[in-house]
């Protein structure tokens, strides 16, 4: 049999166990040692894979800036600060119309400026900004999409672990891959806020507006959102400003945000505790999967389907930017129903040597997957964000949230394709700053 | 069989280019009719990580493999000696004195492979944001560095010695974090460390030694074709490296000398002296390590190689 | 079984709580590594070194607890259509599939180990031993085993995942 057609048949037994409820990492890890091993004929040395990319991974230091960037998320949740965006954010917005679902998607902003992960990000924001809008008469659909919609701002604000990780999978320069993450960031928070904007004008009952603070209060809610804003610039400053190294961000930002909850006296025994092992957890998580699509991407290198797949797309001569909405639509249907870093591990073989061979640039690429990838979060049937929202909320009907999201869904597409028509908005500052590519 | 050849550096990288894809290819058409070929899997696609390449041959996973010796400290102490600075002083000097050391059974290591090349980077360079112009310069500025001996090499010149991976330095020096890397002119080209840091001392600080190894028991089992296209792979693999990589050197140092805005230095005699005395506790220490009287062979080996 | 329950998960949540802990230690060195450069031009000697051993250990003590947790990321999409009988038993084949790996794992970082171990290498600056940092890993690993067997053990008499409770 030709090699490419183990390879196949090697994605074919992944997806089935992966359908079958083995664990990402577990069924790439396995799949990919058994395509491996027909294609080489030796299963005794496919099975060494196991051990030397569990090596390769946990002794690397460009993926150890995850559980660092987790770590600061952690002690960020714990000591208050995603409440302090929020209420800052509020004093600014609160009185318009709708206004508390802004406050929410500018906390989510914040936050998501000193938290990696998008699941964390929305989950506070739970805690912090919904009893505030219900208790104020938002709708609950405006209310807990605007939460779901913004968690996703989590991961395309820097730091993002799946940046990092699409960074070390790809081996492009993980702080290019944020500032490229930046324009786009924002015009995120722009969409959102217009969207938000656009529904309460059309039904004002959605999202009443709220009391114009006054000045002090605004000074208050500086004072005391002071210490994310320090969080936030310096993680930001040192990546940007050139005082440490983004693994050095990581850790200078992981400290700093343990120092802050530390003297706010938030850390208290039980939330220190928590703290480290939900960091610990989301760490063996993340590396399982790192493992497993490593030994994946392996077998299906070696069994030179990547080749055969990009020749056969070439020989259609389908123009790039046809390639580039076909792999999107793949992603807005793979994101519906796995979740981010799976539907991005399992398809960065295949795709990635396509997208290089169509002379794409891999840094816009990086971000363009990172924004669909991200919109899965919030799509049904399984929408990370939706679900940790609905866990935290049980007297909340799940396609009450869907229904909720899903004009921010149509917002979120609208970014895709204005990200697609203009690279320019993810290159733009990347060029600028000269980073290297 | 497919022989499959593991390269973890990039597959856009010159060497792929000029060197490797080229050897395959010949090594293929030598043996066509035989049912042996190599596949080259270019920029870690077997394997990323540059300290784990040997196990993934002695393992099964490739069947060749191309491996860094310095990049595991203390495993292959004979080949320290090429870090040294101060003796071969370009690809062409290092690559014909490695290879024949190691033919003739002077260097401990890799027994258990079959050696298919052996051959070495250009001269290590001092590549700097802030101009060095003389030794004294080099004191206390920071300095890219990969493995134990780069380390001692630029503790003993006075300078910080900062170990960081090569995707990193550029982009490092940039923010003058560090003030620049110790590499040879070819690396630091590919790398970019060249755009940042235009400041290039060029005082021969020893050399790279790269390995290509296959799996023993597979040569074994080999046809006598493929055998023969292997044992004529070592000059093959030798000769390409010496002439892509002159050239791109040569080139590189040609600009940096003439470029506005960019400098090369070539140390004076008192300076290299200099040199020479700061590092002699370092060549001491790999001397101890390394087998008997092998750094005298290896000088030996330089003035035979420079009297052809 | 309750008691073995008890000591697998103490165990694991004060493993993986130990390596968060090394995690924030290592955070802690590398400001203080920032500050010591700014101020002298110097980093500190061999904090690089430390970091990239800790970080080894670290990552694999992470393992025990997330095992015990059952939190590995899966698709859980045909859940709803197939009866539980069948779930039940697409459950244990997957943590049957999830012990093969570590199991796999734990023998080849083992094995890994004495390799390093064998040939005595030695980290960049500090010239420390590498091997036994492996070794530890390696024992973590093993570690995972018997979270694992508990976990199958688990799953075939229908147990749900220990709760949170801190
Ligand atoms: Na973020
Ligand atoms: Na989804």
């Amino acid at each position: 049999m030709e090699p490419y057609l183990v390879g196949v048949i090697g994605i074919v037994v992944m997806l089935v166990m992966i359908f079958a409820q083995v664990p990402i990492g577990v069924a790439m890890g396995i799949a990919g040692v058994v395509t491996f091993s027909v294609i080489r004929g030796s299963f005794e040395a496919s099975l060494t894979l196991f051990g030397t990319e569990t090596v390769g991974k946990i002794g690397s230091p460009e993926l150890a800036i995850i559980p660092l960037f987790l770590l600061m998320g952690s002690f960020a949740t714990v000591g208050g600060l995603s409440g302090d965006l929020y209420r800052l954010a509020q004093s600014f917005i609160g009185h318009v119309r709708g206004g508390l679902a802004m406050a929410t998607i500018g906390g989510c902003a914040g936050f998501g400026a000193v938290c990696g992960s998008s699941i964390a990000t929305a989950s506070t924001m739970t805690r912090v900004s919904l009893p505030e809008m219900m208790s104020r008469n938002y709708s609950e659909k405006l209310a807990t999409g605007s939460v779901a919609a913004g968690g996703t701002l989590g991961m395309l604000i820097p730091p993002s672990i799946i940046l990092v990780l699409y960074g070390v999978l790809t081996e492009q320069f993980v702080k290019t891959l944020f500032v490229a993450a930046l324009l786009p960031a924002v015009l995120a928070v722009a969409l959102h806020l217009v969207t938000i904007a656009v529904l309460v004008r059309r039904n004002t009952e959605m999202g009443p507006s709220g009391p114009r603070e006054n000045w002090s209060a605004t000074g208050a809610a500086l004072k005391q959102g002071w210490a994310a804003i320090l969080l936030m610039f310096v993680v930001t400053g040192g990546i940007y400003g050139g005082i440490f190294s983004v693994n050095e961000s990581a850790a200078v930002g992981a400290f700093l945000a343990f120092l802050i909850a530390l003297l706010r006296g938030r850390l208290t025994r039980a939330n220190f505790w928590l703290a480290l092992r939900e960091t610990a957890s989301t760490t063996s998580m993340i590396y399982l999967m790192v493992i497993g699509a490593s030994i994946f991407t392996y077998a299906v290198t070696v069994s030179g389907l990547p080749q055969v797949m990009v020749d056969g797309i070439r020989a259609t001569d389908l123009p790039g930017t046809w390639v580039v909405l076909l792999l999107m639509l793949m992603y807005l249907i793979l994101g519906a129903i796995f979740d981010t870093i799976s539907s991005m591990v399992i398809t960065m073989p295949f795709v990635f040597p396509l997208i290089l061979d169509y002379g794409y640039d891999p840094i816009w690429w990086g971000v363009l997957t990172i924004m669909v990838i991200e919109i899965g979060m919030i799509t049904p049937p399984i929408g990370m964000n939706v679900f940790v929202i609905k866990a935290m909320l049980p007297d909340t009907r799940i396609g009450t949230i869907y229904s909720g999201v899903a004009p921010f869904i149509v917002a979120d597409i609208i970014r895709l394709g204005i990200i697609i028509a203009f690279p320019a908005i993810a290159l733009f500052l990347v060029d600028y700053f000269g980073l290297p590519r | 069989k497919e022989l499959a050849f593991a390269v973890f550096i990039p597959a856009a990288s010159p060497t792929i280019r000029e060197v490797y894809q080229p050897w395959v290819d010949w090594f293929n058409e030598q043996t066509e009719g035989t049912d042996t070929s190599i596949k080259l899997f270019a920029g870690g696609t077997l394997g990323r990580n540059p300290l784990t390449q040997a196990d993934l041959v002695a393992n099964g996973v490739a069947d060749l493999t191309l491996t860094v010796p310095s990049y595991t400290p203390g495993v292959y102490p004979d080949y320290d000696i090429f870090e040294l600075p101060g003796y071969a002083s370009n690809t062409a000097e290092g690559s014909t004195a490695v290879k024949e050391m190691y033919e003739e059974g002077l260097l401990r290591g890799y027994e258990d492979y079959y050696m298919v090349a052996v051959y070495s980077s250009d001269a290590y360079m001092l590549h700097s944001k802030p101009p060095i112009e003389s030794f004294e310069d080099i004191k206390d500025k920071k300095f890219r560095v990969a493995g134990q001996i780069q380390t001692a090499v630029i503790d003993a010149l006075g300078g910080v010695a900062q170990n960081m991976s090569a995707l990193e330095m550029a982009e490092n020096i940039d923010r003058g974090l560090i003030d620049g890397a110790m590499t040879d002119a070819s690396v630091a080209k590919t790398f970019r460390v060249a755009d940042v840091a235009t400041n290039h001392y060029d005082a021969n600080l020893g050399i790279l030694i790269f390995a290509i190894i296959m799996n023993k028991e597979v040569y074994e089992e080999l046809p006598q074709e493929a055998k023969d296209a292997l044992a004529k792979s070592r000059q093959f693999i030798i000769d390409r490296q010496i002439a892509s990589y002159s050239a791109a050197v040569a080139a590189n140092k040609e600009a940096w000398a003439s470029e506005d805005g960019s400098t090369l230095v070539v140390p004076s005699e008192a300076d290299q002296a200099k040199i020479a005395e700061a590092v002699k506790p370092v060549v001491e220490m790999v001397g101890a390590e390394a087998s008997d009287g092998l750094i005298d062979a290896y000088s030996a080996k330089l003035e035979d190689i420079r009297s052809r | 079984m309750h008691h073995i329950e008890a000591i697998l998960i103490r165990g694991s949540r004060l493993t993986a709580f130990l390596g968060a802990l090394f995690l924030l230690l290592v955070a802690g060195l590398s400001v203080a590594d920032i500050l010591v450069r700014q101020i002298t031009g110097r980093p500190i000697h061999g904090a690089h070194d430390t970091a990239a051993l800790l970080t080894i250990v670290i990552v694999a003590a992470c393992f025990p607890a997330g095992l015990m947790e059952r939190r590995q990321i899966k698709v859980t999409l045909i859940e709803a259509f197939v009866g539980p009988l069948a779930n039940r038993i697409m459950r244990i084949i997957g943590e049957l599939a999830t012990g093969f790996m570590f199991l796999c794992i734990a023998w080849f970082l083992t094995q890994h180990a004495i390799k390093v171990s064998g040939r005595a290498e030695v980290s960049m600056i500090l010239h420390w031993p590498v091997g036994p940092w492996w070794w530890a890993a390696a024992v973590l690993f093993w570690a995972c085993i018997p979270a694992q067997l508990y976990v199958i053990i688990a799953e075939i008499m229908g147990r749900a995942p220990a709760a949170e409770e801190v």
